[in-house]
């Protein structure tokens, strides 16, 4: 669907469309950074909300607790196996600092681009309905409507509530489907 | 023939939905809107803890104290010659305390024990940079909301004069509801800062491997 025709309805949806995406943590994306080598810090992309892993071709580079990324970044202990660690809201670090180039890629759960006119969602099915609602729910409030919007509102968060149970259990589906395969 | 929409800047849009609900024109000006939602940024930043910044302080021979950076807003943690620095309340430094201990008043830091040199490693909470009417938060945009929800809090009390400080102890359900809103905000953006993110954002809490000396890290 189409998002918007005025400009009202474009930010309303993109505003939803941004808090669905972190109630919902639906979209997975993945990204390329150029580790160049001597540097250590690399800004995160600004659609990551959730990094999930790092790799380095098909080997993980392990997430430290920033702590231990600042006990070795002051010299404390000193660590010769390649890990990360975020800072700053926005950035990611290497430790030990590489020593050459490689592309760490990134895996994580994303928030769409923000939309223009005329450009469709991102999102589609029960996640385009859930991005109705909570738009409709803004704007009832913002036109003095509160009663009405705290029951878009109520509608929103019982529809998040259930698109979890019912991914959950797919999941859930899947894994024993996987598993009696292995039997 | 069409034209093409772009979204309207965060703060801006943030300043015409209060304009269009809570906010009467004739009392409140574009300033005082943006001076209220730039409370709440700060507030929502400093109680979320969001932005955390690791910076070098370097240290001179026998100086005690160094000035904090001018937007900490509180020492998380200080590293010196690798060793992790203990803070001490300012009255406990004055009892010579012999050993990696810090301290701190109004914005300087001090150790107990004047420093030979060197560089010290200090992360710190930070309060952001005020916005402008087209500036962009650093919180996500899924929290945007909230600092409209605040400003709008504000705008219900101050309509109503001395009433409305009133109402902030006796309960007004309009500004009540907007402000439990940004607090629970709060909440959830600092849950999300501390599960997801001793590493910031990397992964959940349960998954983060503390790093050992025994897994492939040399003592230094």
């Amino acid at each position: 669907m189409t998002v918007a025709i005025n400009q009202d309805a474009l930010d309303y949806s993109n505003d939803a469309q941004f808090r669905v995406a972190a109630d919902t943590r639906y979209l997975r994306d993945k990204q390329d950074i150029d580790v160049e080598a001597g540097q250590q810090v690399y800004d995160i992309p600004s659609d990551v909300i959730q990094i999930l892993a790092v790799y380095n071709d098909k080997t993980s580079i392990p997430p430290i607790i920033l702590d231990d990324a600042l006990e070795i970044i002051s010299g404390s202990i000193s660590t010769s196996q390649l890990v990360c660690y975020t800072l700053e809201t926005q950035k990611l670090g290497f430790l030990p600092t590489p020593t050459e180039d490689f592309t760490a890629t990134l895996y994580y759960i994303a928030r769409p681009e923000p939309l223009n006119s005329g450009e469709e969602f991102t999102f589609e099915g029960s996640f385009e309905t859930l991005i109705e609602h909570l738009a409709l729910a803004s704007r009832l409030d913002d036109d003095g409507q509160p009663e009405l919007a705290t029951y878009e509102l109520q509608f929103y968060q019982a529809e998040v509530q259930k698109l979890h149970k019912q991914r959950v259990s797919e999941q859930r589906q899947r894994l024993a489907t996987i598993a009696y395969g292995q039997l | 023939m069409s034209v093409t929409l772009n979204p309207t800047p965060p703060v801006r849009w943030i300043l015409a939905r209060l304009k269009q609900s809570f906010a009467d024109p004739t009392l409140f000006s574009d300033v005082d809107l943006l001076n209220f939602i730039n409370d709440g940024y700060g507030a929502l930043v400093e109680q979320a803890r969001y932005l955390h910044v690791l910076t070098t302080i370097d240290l001179v021979s026998g100086q005690q104290e160094y000035d904090l950076p001018p937007l900490c807003c509180e020492v998380d943690r200080l590293y010196l010659s690798g060793i992790r620095q203990i803070p001490v309340p300012l009255d406990k430094a004055a009892t010579g305390l012999d050993g990696n201990y810090y301290y701190q008043y109004k914005r300087k830091i001090g150790f107990t024990n004047a420093p030979t040199g060197g560089t010290a490693y200090l992360l710190y909470a930070s309060l952001p940079t005020p916005l402008t009417l087209d500036s962009t938060p650093i919180i996500p945009p899924e929290y945007y909301h909230l600092l409209r929800h605040y400003a709008a809090w504000r705008c219900i009390l101050l309509q109503r004069g001395a009433e409305g400080v009133e109402l902030l102890y006796m309960g007004a359900p309009r500004a009540q509801m907007q402000r439990m809103i940004f607090d629970q905000g709060i909440h959830q953006l600092r849950a999300e800062t501390i599960l997801e993110s001793a590493p910031r954002r990397l992964m959940t809490s349960c998954q983060i491997p503390r790093l050992t000396l025994a897994a492939g890290v040399d003592a230094g």
